[in-house]
This record gives C-alpha cells, sequence and structure tokens, in this order.
C-alpha cells in the first residue's frame, strides 16, 4: 500500500514538471531507490503512447458495432429455409463473402447432413459469383480422402449461388492437439496428412492460399483430417507448380495470422504460399501460437511482423531438425521455402525416421536472415519517423536509399501502407490517410515533385471556368472516406478527384456551371469549401470561417453556393456566397441547421431544423415550416427536378431509417421505402421518376434505385465494375449517366 | 488543494439514462455509417448535449455533474455490452471463420481491446474513482476539458494532467494484463 502511494506520488511529480526537468524530479524523488525509480519509469515508458490512445471516437466504435450486429442477425434469417433438397439447420461459418450452414435433407428420403455454402447477398456481383463457381470448379476436379468433397451445387430461387458440401463432424486441428494433449510427433504426423492433400492440390496446379487450422478439421472418432475451403484457391497455368506465372488476387482476402508475405502486399502467389502456410500452422500446433501471435497486439502490427520480422525458433524438443523445417517454411523469400506441400512433407518425414533434414543444409540463408534482420530496425525506424514526426517524402527517401538494399523501395512503401492502415482502423484518420497518400505518391515514383501538390488556399483567387478543363459530359461524384471520386459517365473508371495527403474531403457536388466541383475539405480542425476543376488541378478556397468555424456541404445555386457553417459551439446555420465570392450572408438563424437542398427554378430552399423540414425563400427572407414531428430524425433531403416533392429520410425512434417522400407544401407524406433496411440519402433521377439512394444491406452499404413509389429496386452500385461494394461509398449526386446504366 | 466533487455512480434515474443514451447511440452510429468520420467527434459530444437539454426539462435530472456523470457511464456500458455480446455471438461454438477481411479481423481485436478497456478502468477506479471519471467524461462521453473541469469543479490544468495520468496507468495495466 505505502508503495503503491509512493509511485503515485513521484508519478504525480515527474507529470507536473516540464518534461525536460523530469530526469531531476526523478533523481531527487527517488534518490537511490532504484526500485522505486524503475516502477515510475515503467509508467512514463508510455508517455509515447499516450497520444494516440484512447482517440478515436467511441462512436465510430459503435456503428462498427452496429453494423456487426446486423450481419450476424442477417445470418439467422436463413434457419429453416429450404434450398434444393436440404433444409438449413444452423450458421456453422462465415467467411468474407459466403455463409456455411449445416443442412439436412428435406424430402425425408434418407438422413443425410452436409454443409451448404451460400453466398451472401450483396456478393453477387459478376466477380464474386465467378469466384465461386472457380471454388465448385476446383473442387469437382478433387477427389482425396482429406480434401471435404463437393456433392452439388446450384442457384437459390433469388439467384445466390450455392455449393453442396460434405459435412465434417470435427475440430480444428488446434483443438483437436489441444483437447488430447497430442505428442509433438503425433502433431507432425497429423500435419503430414494435411500436406499429402495440398500436395494433391499442387499436382493440380491449385494453390489453396488459406490454410488455417479452422479449414482442418480433425473428426472426433477415427482421427482423420479433412481440408476445408477451396474459396480463396485458385487454378494455376497449366503444368505449372513452380515460380510463375503467379496468381495475383486484386483482393486482398486472407486470414492475417497465417498470410504469406506476398499475400499480404498482393505480389503473386505460388504453392510457395501454401507452404508457408502449413509452417504458420505446425507452428502454431506447436507452440499455441501463431508466428507472431505472441507479442503482436493488432493487425498491422502482424501484417508488419510478417513482412520484416524472423519469428522466434520454437526450442526446446524442437530445437535443431524441426525448428529448421518450420523455418524454412516460414522463409520471407518464396525460394527460399520448400517449392511445394510435398517437399515440406518428405522433409518432415526424413525427421520422424532419423535421417537428416534438408532444411539444415542452408546456413547461407541464415547469414542472409540475421544481415536482413540488422536493416530491420531502419526500415522500421523509417516507418516510424513518418508516424510520429511526419517527416517529409523527401526524408523518407533518404532513408529509403539507406535500406535500399536489403529492403527496396517497395518495402518501405509497404511499412508506410500498413502502418496508415493500423492508424485508419484505430481511427487516427488524419494520420493514416496521410501516411497512406505518401505512399501512394511513392509507389507512383512520383516522390520528387508531389511534395507540394494539393491546395494553396487564397481566398482571393477565383476559379475562372476554362473550357480546357470542361469535362464533356458530367459524371457521378462519390466519397470514400477522405477523398472524393469521379464515376466516368460510361460507369467504366474513377477518377480520384482529391490527392492532398493533408486534408480530408467530401460532400462534393456539381458547381452550376456544370465544369467545377465544389466539396469541404478539413485540413487539421479546419473546414472549408473549396472549388475544383475536374481534374483536381486548379483547387481554390471558397470560404474562408472565422477560427475555428467550420463550413460544410456546398449546394450549388444558380447564383452561388449555399453552405452550412457550424460555430465551435455547435451551432449550424446556412449562409450563402455569392457566385464572386464577394459576400457571404446568413440565411437561417435556427442554429440547429442541416441538409440545405434548393428547390430547382425557384428562391426556395428546403432544410431540417430541430428535427423538423422548413423551406425557406432566399430573396423574402420568408420561412415556413413542413413538418411538425421533431421526435422522427430527418435528414438527406432532395427535392424532386419539377420542384414539386422532397424526398428524404426518417428516423423513427426504435426502427430503421427510412426514405419518405412528401409534396412541396409538406402534404402527403408517404414511406416510400419497404422497411427492411437502412435506406437513406435518396436523390432524384433526371426525369423524377427513380430514387437513387444508399442502402445497408447486409453490413455493406451500397447504391440503389427505385421507382418513386417504392417498387422496382435495383442494385447499381455494382454496375459498373469499379463501384464494387466498398466501405463508405455513397450517393452524393447522381446524374443522366447513373440513369443511363439501368 | 481542490476538492473533486464526486460523482454519484448508484442512483434511480441511471436506467432511464441509460435507455435514453442506448437508443440515441444507435442512431447517432447508423447516421455515422453514412458521414466522414471527422464528425464522429462532434457528433458524440452533441449527443451528450442534445441527451441534457432534452433531459433537463425533467425535474430529476437538473443537476448538470450528476447528468453527465450518468451518461459517460452509459455509454461505457454500452460499448462495453455491446463488445462483449458480438464477441460471444462470434466466438459460439466453433464458428468458423472461413476467410477474414482485414476489416473484420481489426474488429476482432478492437471487441477484445474495449473489455480490457473496461476491465482496466476497474482497477483504476480502485487506484483513484476521479481517474476514472475524467476517461469517462473524455473519452466516452466526449467533453472537452473545460467542460469536465467545471463538472468536477476543477481546473482545466488538474483535468489535463489527470486524463495523461490516467492513460498512463491504463496503457501500463494493459501491458501486464496481457
Amino acid at each position: 500500500m505505502e508503495r503503491s502511494r509512493q509511485i503515485d506520488e513521484v508519478l504525480d511529480a515527474a507529470l507536473a514538471c516540464e518534461p525536460a526537468d523530469r530526469a531531476a524530479v526523478l533523481d531527487a524523488c527517488c534518490g537511490d531507490n532504484i526500485e522505486l525509480r524503475r516502477e515510475v519509469e515503467r509508467y512514463l515508458d508510455h508517455l509515447g503512447a499516450v497520444e494516440g490512445f484512447l482517440a478515436a471516437p467511441p462512436a465510430a466504435l459503435a456503428a462498427r458495432y452496429v453494423a456487426e450486429a446486423q450481419e450476424i442477425a442477417g445470418g439467422h434469417r436463413y434457419i429453416g429455409r429450404r434450398i434444393g433438397n436440404y433444409r438449413l439447420v444452423r450458421q456453422i461459418g462465415r467467411g468474407g463473402m459466403s455463409r456455411v450452414f449445416l443442412a439436412e435433407r428435406a424430402d425425408g428420403q434418407f438422413a443425410q447432413q452436409v454443409a451448404i455454402k451460400l453466398l451472401r447477398p450483396g456478393f453477387d456481383s459478376d466477380v464474386d459469383v465467378e469466384r465461386f463457381r472457380d471454388e465448385r470448379q476446383i473442387l469437382a476436379t478433387l477427389s482425396h480422402p482429406h480434401i471435404a468433397r463437393l456433392h452439388d451445387g446450384g442457384v437459390t430461387h433469388e439467384g445466390l449461388p450455392y455449393l453442396v458440401l460434405e459435412y465434417v463432424e470435427g475440430e480444428p486441428i488446434d483443438v483437436y492437439c489441444a483437447a488430447r494433449g497430442l505428442s509433438a510427433r503425433a502433431r507432425l504426423e497429423l500435419l503430414l496428412h494435411v500436406a499429402d492433400a495440398v500436395q494433391y492440390a499442387h499436382d493440380r496446379s491449385i494453390v489453396h492460399r488459406d490454410l488455417k487450422p479452422s479449414n482442418i478439421l480433425v473428426s472426433a472418432g477415427e482421427g482423420s483430417v479433412k481440408l476445408l475451403d477451396f474459396g480463396l484457391a485458385r487454378m494455376l497455368e497449366a503444368g505449372v507448380t513452380g515460380e510463375a506465372p503467379p496468381t495475383r488476387t486484386g483482393h486482398r482476402w486472407m486470414t492475417p495470422e497465417y498470410a504469406a508475405p506476398e499475400q499480404i502486399r498482393d505480389s503473386g502467389m505460388t504453392p510457395r504460399t501454401d507452404v508457408y502456410q502449413l509452417g504458420a500452422v505446425l507452428y502454431e500446433l506447436l507452440s499455441g501460437h501463431t508466428p507472431f501471435g505472441d507479442r503482436i497486439g493488432t493487425l498491422y502490427e502482424l501484417e508488419l511482423a510478417a513482412l520484416t520480422e524472423e519469428p522466434t525458433p520454437l526450442g526446446g524438443a524442437c530445437r535443431g531438425d524441426v525448428d529448421a523445417i518450420i523455418l524454412k517454411a516460414l522463409s520471407k523469400r518464396p525460394e527460399e521455402r520448400y517449392a511445394t506441400a510435398g517437399e515440406l512433407a518428405a522433409d518432415l518425414r526424413r525427421h520422424l525416421a532419423g535421417h537428416p533434414v534438408v532444411a539444415r543444409r542452408r546456413t547461407p540463408i541464415y547469414r542472409a536472415r540475421r544481415f536482413a534482420r540488422r536493416h530491420r530496425s531502419q526500415l522500421v525506424a523509417a516507418a516510424l519517423g513518418a508516424l510520429v514526426v511526419g517527416v517529409s517524402v523527401t526524408t523518407l527517401a533518404a532513408e529509403r536509399r539507406r535500406a535500399g538494399r536489403v529492403a527496396g523501395r517497395a518495402a518501405i512503401v509497404q511499412t508506410m501502407e500498413l502502418a496508415g492502415r493500423g492508424r485508419v482502423e484505430r481511427g487516427e484518420l488524419e494520420a493514416g490517410f496521410a501516411l497512406l497518400q505518401r505512399a501512394l505518391v511513392m509507389r507512383r515514383g512520383e516522390a520528387d515533385g508531389a511534395a507540394g501538390r494539393g491546395a494553396s488556399p487564397s481566398a482571393s483567387a477565383r476559379p475562372v471556368p476554362s473550357p480546357a478543363h470542361a469535362p464533356t459530359q458530367r459524371g457521378m461524384l462519390f466519397t470514400r472516406p477522405g477523398d472524393v471520386f469521379l464515376m466516368h459517365p460510361d460507369g467504366t473508371h474513377e477518377t480520384r478527384i482529391t490527392h492532398s495527403p493533408e486534408s480530408w474531403n467530401d460532400h462534393a457536388a456539381w458547381a452550376s456551371d456544370g465544369m467545377h466541383i465544389l466539396l469541404s475539405r478539413a485540413v487539421g480542425g479546419d473546414r472549408a469549401i473549396f472549388v475544383t476543376s475536374v481534374d483536381g488541378s486548379e483547387m481554390v478556397q471558397l470560404t474562408a470561417p472565422p477560427p475555428g468555424w467550420k463550413d460544410e456541404v456546398p449546394v450549388p445555386l444558380d447564383d452561388g453556393v449555399a453552405f452550412v457553417r457550424t460555430s465551435p459551439a455547435g451551432h449550424a446555420d446556412i449562409y450563402d456566397v455569392a457566385a464572386d465570392g464577394s459576400t457571404i450572408s446568413r440565411l437561417t438563424t435556427e442554429g440547429r441547421v442541416h441538409d440545405p437542398a434548393p428547390v430547382p427554378g425557384s428562391q426556395l430552399l428546403a432544410y431540417v431544423s430541430d428535427g423538423d423540414i422548413r423551406v425557406l425563400n432566399r430573396h423574402t427572407g420568408e420561412r415556413r415550416r413542413l413538418t411538425n414531428s421533431p421526435t422522427q430524425y430527418k435528414a438527406g433531403l432532395a427535392v424532386s427536378p419539377d420542384g414539386t416533392q422532397i424526398a428524404f429520410t426518417r428516423i423513427d425512434p426504435g426502427r430503421l431509417e427510412q426514405i419518405f417522400v412528401m409534396d412541396l407544401d409538406g402534404t402527403h407524406v408517404r414511406r416510400v421505402s419497404r422497411g427492411d433496411f437502412y435506406d437513406f440519402l435518396p436523390r432524384w433521377s433526371p426525369d423524377g421518376t427513380r430514387l437513387a439512394f444508399t442502402s445497408l444491406r447486409d453490413g455493406t452499404s451500397g447504391v440503389y434505385t427505385m421507382r418513386v413509389d417504392g417498387r422496382d429496386v435495383v442494385d447499381v452500385s455494382r454496375t459498373p465494375a469499379s463501384l464494387a461494394m466498398r466501405p463508405g461509398v455513397s450517393v452524393l449526386h447522381v446524374t443522366e449517366t447513373l440513369w443511363a446504366w439501368r | 488543494m481542490e476538492s473533486p466533487a464526486i460523482i454519484p455512480t448508484s442512483d434511480i434515474a441511471a436506467d432511464e439514462i441509460f435507455e435514453f443514451i442506448y437508443e440515441d447511440l444507435k442512431r447517432i452510429a447508423r447516421q455515422h455509417l453514412r458521414r466522414s468520420e471527422a464528425h464522429v467527434t462532434l457528433s458524440t459530444t452533441e449527443l451528450v448535449h442534445e441527451s441534457f437539454l432534452k433531459l433537463r426539462a425533467s425535474p430529476r435530472f437538473t443537476d448538470r455533474a450528476h447528468f453527465f456523470g450518468s451518461a459517460a457511464r452509459a455509454m461505457r456500458q454500452v460499448l462495453v455490452d455491446f463488445a462483449r455480446k458480438l464477441r460471444s455471438e462470434k466466438r459460439g461454438g466453433f464458428y468458423r471463420r472461413i476467410s477474414l477481411t482485414g476489416v473484420e479481423a481489426a474488429l476482432e481485436v478492437q471487441l477484445d481491446e474495449m473489455i480490457a478497456l473496461d476491465a482496466a478502468l476497474e482497477q483504476l477506479s480502485a487506484i483513484d474513482p476521479r481517474l476514472t471519471q475524467i476517461v469517462e467524461l473524455r473519452f466516452f462521453a466526449g467533453l472537452p476539458e473545460q467542460e469536465i473541469a467545471d463538472i468536477l469543479g476543477v481546473t482545466t490544468r488538474t483535468v489535463a494532467r489527470g486524463w495523461l495520468k490516467a492513460r498512463l496507468i491504463l496503457l501500463r495495466t494493459l501491458e501486464t494484463s496481457k
């Protein structure tokens, strides 16, 4: 008790003084009590980490929890449903794009249990369906006692493809081994069966790519091994089992704990990828944790370790042969691993038979490893430098030159990307995106030219619409967190409009000249409205809020731009700025205003204030309240092209967000969306017959359209291939083009 | 020395506040899914203020300090309960992860972290309950330091120092419990 009070007092003293005086204060407080001083320093050691700790707003966490809870609830809906000749009994697994159910014969013909793998709704784009079909084809070519068999496949009545698979009643291999306290030798022998199954697949030019304990089941009875889930498997070019040509995924689907370095950097996969994963599984079976699982907290640290750190040898009974075999399988460079699962199995058998193993004949590799390890510290230092100090690209480039011999530029870029993603995952968005952006710049080999790119805010310089920058046709603007993108009219490709690593950009809209884009840009804590040409080259600051105030949500008007300005105390009102930027005037005074939406062909502006929709006349200043139900939160206003109706999102307490439409005088309020999903942000089609909206379905947000009466819902977000389901994609502005796609 | 106001942690109105915050939090969370994350800090603060304004009408919630203390606590409870429930759902039986995207894996880590944070806060309360209050008001309710100082009746300097010290202790606790 006395001791902890002492520590507390010294800690208080150390925190109360200037950082420069800290050592002196510790000297004075602790004297020669080294134990006490060490204890206090264990707290002070965390000073470097304090900044990022508890920095992510909890509402961001809550949002993910809600999405996840929805996803889980989504699986429950399927229980009891009939698919083909089977009835779904319970969900036994879920992956990135599919769910797996235990099912039994529904026709009472005979008792049979199967596993049914069903594509998740929302993952039924052409690409996903093709991958599902690949899996079916791959499984159809595999017939091996240690690989779970394919029975059948088909398509449900709503068009979702499914596979009927052998149901394996068993435990994951790690659980099986632990529960029975198997000897190391017995574990190695079990893994040999797995390696044989993988080699069988390699012989057919198939790489599994997702080997991990939960995909390797051992039946409780006879202890027989079954390899499952070829959902990530790929067929290599016929006859190729060696180095080239590697498979590229384009998607980073993987299980991080078992991912090989080339999977993390998506740089091509061969049978040697499976060898790495077998090594990782073996490592876990013998040590109880994955290669870096014992010392790694977050996902990005895990990926960073898989790229840059050597796994700790197991030692003990594994010292020598087994360690050598595992470390060879876990080599960072694929060419240093066993070429196939069969070679790994052969070495394991040599060890079990007491013969010398191939893995130990490779001392030069160890020397090379040691060399790499020495240089890793530089690599990490470069990344940490970027994290902590935000060093410039040129400094990083210098670091790169030093570390380059071993790591190469690519590794630095990867390190930055991992660190950036890690920061984003932790909610440190601006720092994270800054890193990602820098990495992107380096990837493009523009390290020298790009440092000064981005906005140079200047309130006096106004954009001059120049025909040279006029797009031939407008496209659809959308955001992914932090940046604005343009989907081109033909729906085939997208362009990034904003590139500034220091800023956060959103709320994009076409200016009324049809040639410029308005957006809201945050730099640090400051937010202002900017206007840019379509290629992002002319970025000009349009508004200059007083210090501490924020300007958000620009709305193009025929004679200027309206926007929402928020005071430091959180009071938000609508302002407008004349087209030449000369005058700014305040349009509302309620203080709790958002979502301005102009009524086409008039001076009217609809908006939400205190939960209700109002409309104001910008010239006369006259305001009118259209709804009177403040407990039903409303947002996302959009006025129909003919100016007669308003579409909006309404959130009734305890209900899902739904899209409603009403007449401009506040009458004829009617619900349009069906009530099963979170639907929001409605936007009108140019002819006023349909609404586009964002909807959260199965935990993913996508863009849909429907008729104004709510019928004929069409999923459009995956029509243009590149606007695939990605988190955070929302409809911001819809034009003719979107409707043309349908 | 300042004498800080200690916020009562058990009281009859806590359930009511909890319900209210819980519903509002879900609403904010849903909105968050379609807005840029840059707004979220604001939203959290707004949420608590908004709730306060609405509840203030009731004669039972006239005590500002009392209200914010309960609201922050409710927020913590909501998040931890949510994390526990989700984790048990995700880990029930041999529920297999077929293949995880990075995002899903990160979520699992976050669920663990949230639960560990809750335990660390319990330990912190045993050492210094005022530090826990500062963390709750600052992190879970998203209040600025000035406001926390007003509520607790101390200086901003005390709040800033307490916030720093609390995080150091939490980080140390999390490190040793790993």
